[in-house]
């Protein structure tokens, strides 16, 4: 047993808590917190793993971005009041059955594998900067093309976002 | 010519439309900015380069991407040219640079899904053609339909993305590679991990039982963007298929027959008897669609071989253009008489018929009639089902091609023999979109008597 696993049973059960509070909240600003919470017990893995440079984006984008884009979103489009949602029993206990075989099966495929030696990792001056580079390489194993492409993507889904959020002139052409 | 040519103009094309869009005002944008780089790119495919390896093999050329961009840019041309063709009768306005500039970047992610040479460009490539396309379906703003339709692809493709990106993650870790080939040696958790990716392709190919977005998204999307749904996004999945079982499923095929086997027949059973019922033509056209894709996956069933790969890629082209020409018939009568129901379609013989004898030629390749094209497509396709065993599997198309002959000729009762009484509105007649789909209807009857489309294609690959 090495020291760090008492903290990685105590947020993995931490996470999996938050985990059931989020999707069982009646409250979709409480669900929010609650996700927040997961995404933070997430973090604390990548610490676990050495990994403290995704644990800092993990932090940065998905609890300081998103959580908060979420929250923002909840406040501006309605009220408190309408946030309510109750499933039907059959809908509920449909999900659950659902949720918890798709568990099952993973858990079983998980436990029945023959796990490998852990590859061997090359060793990393500074992580961050080969990212980086790796990033911006337009040559062998670079990754220049999927990070000029994602660029085009968020362009794109942004101003379709503005389009379809704003609201109507009434001057467009409707195309059916 | 380099071969990121087409890829350029198309984002030389979105670039453009944007800035247009900013300073045009009231004018509008040119919209042929966008149908022109669509047509040049496709005018640039023969003149590609056959093998290319850019960017350190991130982008590759080849024969099999040069076909389905094919498909692609002609899908993008044609749904381009049908969006701007002439507004609505009852609602003038100017056309949105948003709107084309959408339709590009879906083109251009479909362009790079089909010529990603590792995991990571696959996926953004996929994400690209996907995205832009569920924004496109809500994008009639005042159909509460058309808002519905979007929401449930846009649930739908998060969950599909979540099942993909999982998939991609054990397939990365356990790998250790991003590169898009079979891995060295097996990799444990294989089967979760195919289970996982096939999900992903299934959603895009809308394969039971991932098709429950098709049918609302179909009927809600304004017809155009139906359209570009139907033709390229398939297209798209497949595409997806085959970068996967070329790359990090290569291996697990043969054993991946059977389910693959039990998708396609459920495919085209389910989609033929819901298509049955349906009394919105776009409807029709989704679960229509749903048993296509079904057809399709027939020619994986003899493993993977150059013959099986013609023969899907030859009936998905066959399967595009007929798509082309009865949406276009769709688009045409819903811009006459505002409606897409079955019922609008009565005595078009009488008011136009022109669009009644395309539709009708257009549904009998759909069905599988001979001469026409979509016969041929479906024989190759039978054919390879045939030569891996599968005669259970054939038989089963078989009889579902006889149920979905039953279904398109209802439409054509309605067009030709249900003739008096009060006929809908005629409309007046647009002058392009009927050439285009002029022009189709002849392609599906070539294409279904002159070998060379198929034997070129085989001799590509």
């Amino acid at each position: 047993m090495r020291p760090s696993d008492p903290f990685f049973y105590l947020f993995a059960l931490l996470a999996l808590g938050l985990a059931r509070a989020c999707v069982c909240s009646q409250h979709l600003l409480r669900a929010t917190l609650y996700l927040a919470g997961v995404l933070f017990c997430g973090a604390a893995f990548y610490v676990i793993l050495d990994a403290e440079f995704l644990a800092g984006i993990q932090l940065l984008v998905y609890i300081g971005g998103i959580s908060v884009l979420l929250i923002f979103a909840i406040m501006l489009t309605r009220g408190p009041d309408l946030l309510k949602d109750r499933p039907s029993p059959l809908r509920r206990n449909l999900a659950l059955a659902l949720s918890l075989s798709f568990m099952g099966l993973c858990s079983f495929l998980v436990l029945r594998t023959d796990w490998p030696a852990a590859l061997p990792a090359e060793p990393h001056e500074n992580p961050v900067r080969d990212m980086g580079v790796r990033l911006l390489n337009p040559g062998e194993g670079g990754l220049l093309l999927p990070f000029e492409v994602i660029s085009v993507l968020l362009l794109c889904v942004a101003i379709a976002a503005i389009y379809l959020a704003r609201p109507g002139s009434g001057e467009e052409r409707p195309l059916s | 010519m380099p071969a990121w040519l087409p890829e350029a103009l198309i984002f030389f094309s979105l670039v453009f439309l944007l800035l247009q869009e900013s300073f045009a005002g009231e004018r509008g944008v040119t919209p042929l900015l966008a149908w022109g780089a669509q047509a040049l790119a496709l005018f640039c495919l023969p003149f590609l380069p056959g093998e290319a390896s850019l960017l350190g093999g991130s982008f590759l050329l080849h024969p099999q991407a040069l076909l389905f961009k094919a498909i692609f840019l002609l899908s993008a041309l044609v749904c381009t040219l049908y969006a701007v063709e002439r507004p609505n009768p009852d609602r003038e306005g100017r056309i949105r640079g948003e709107f084309l500039m959408t339709l590009q970047a879906s083109l251009l992610g479909a362009m790079v899904l089909v010529s990603a040479g590792d995991l990571i460009t696959l996926l953004i490539g996929l994400e690209l053609a996907t995205l832009p396309a569920v924004a496109l379906s809500a994008w009639a703003r005042r159909n509460p339909q058309s808002g519905e339709g979007g929401l449930k692809y846009v649930l739908l493709a998060a969950l599909s993305s979540a099942l993909l990106l999982f998939g991609f993650a054990l397939l990365i870790g356990l790998s250790g590679s991003l590169a898009l080939e079979a891995p060295a040696r097996p990799l444990p958790l294989q089967g979760l991990v195919l289970a996982l990716l096939l999900a992903g392709a299934g959603f895009k190919l809308s394969l039971p039982p991932f098709h429950l977005w098709a049918a609302d998204v179909y009927q809600g999307a304004p017809t155009p963007v139906a359209i570009w749904l139907s033709t390229a996004s398939k297209a798209a999945g497949l595409a997806f298929l085959f970068q996967l079982l070329q790359g990090p499923l290569a291996g697990a095929l043969p054993d991946m027959l059977p389910l693959l086997a039990l998708l396609a027949v459920l495919a085209m059973s389910l989609g033929n008897l819901v298509a049955v019922l349906q009394q919105n033509l776009k409807r029709f056209m989704a679960y229509s669609s749903i048993s296509q894709a079904g057809y399709l996956l027939l020619g994986l069933l003899d493993g993977w071989s150059d013959a099986g790969l013609a023969a899907m890629l030859y009936y998905m082209l066959v399967y595009v253009i007929g798509n082309l020409v009865v949406f276009g018939v769709i688009l045409e009568r819903e811009r006459d008489c505002g409606a897409t129901e079955i019922e609008d379609f009565r005595g078009l013989i009488r008011l136009r018929p022109g669009l009644a004898t395309a539709m009708l030629l257009g549904l009998l390749s759909l069905a599988g009639i001979p001469p026409l094209a979509g016969f041929t497509g479906k024989w190759f396709l039978f054919a390879q089902a045939a030569a891996g065993g599968w005669y259970w599997v054939v038989l089963l198309a078989a009889v579902n091609s006889t149920i979905s002959l039953y279904y398109y000729l209802r439409i054509v009762r309605q067009m030709f023999i249900e003739v008096d009484g009060d006929l809908p509105v005629r409309g007046d007649g647009g002058t392009r979109a009927g050439r285009i789909i002029a022009a189709g209807t002849v392609a599906i009857c070539l294409a279904g008597i002159l070998p060379w489309l198929y034997e070129g294609m085989r001799g590509m690959l």
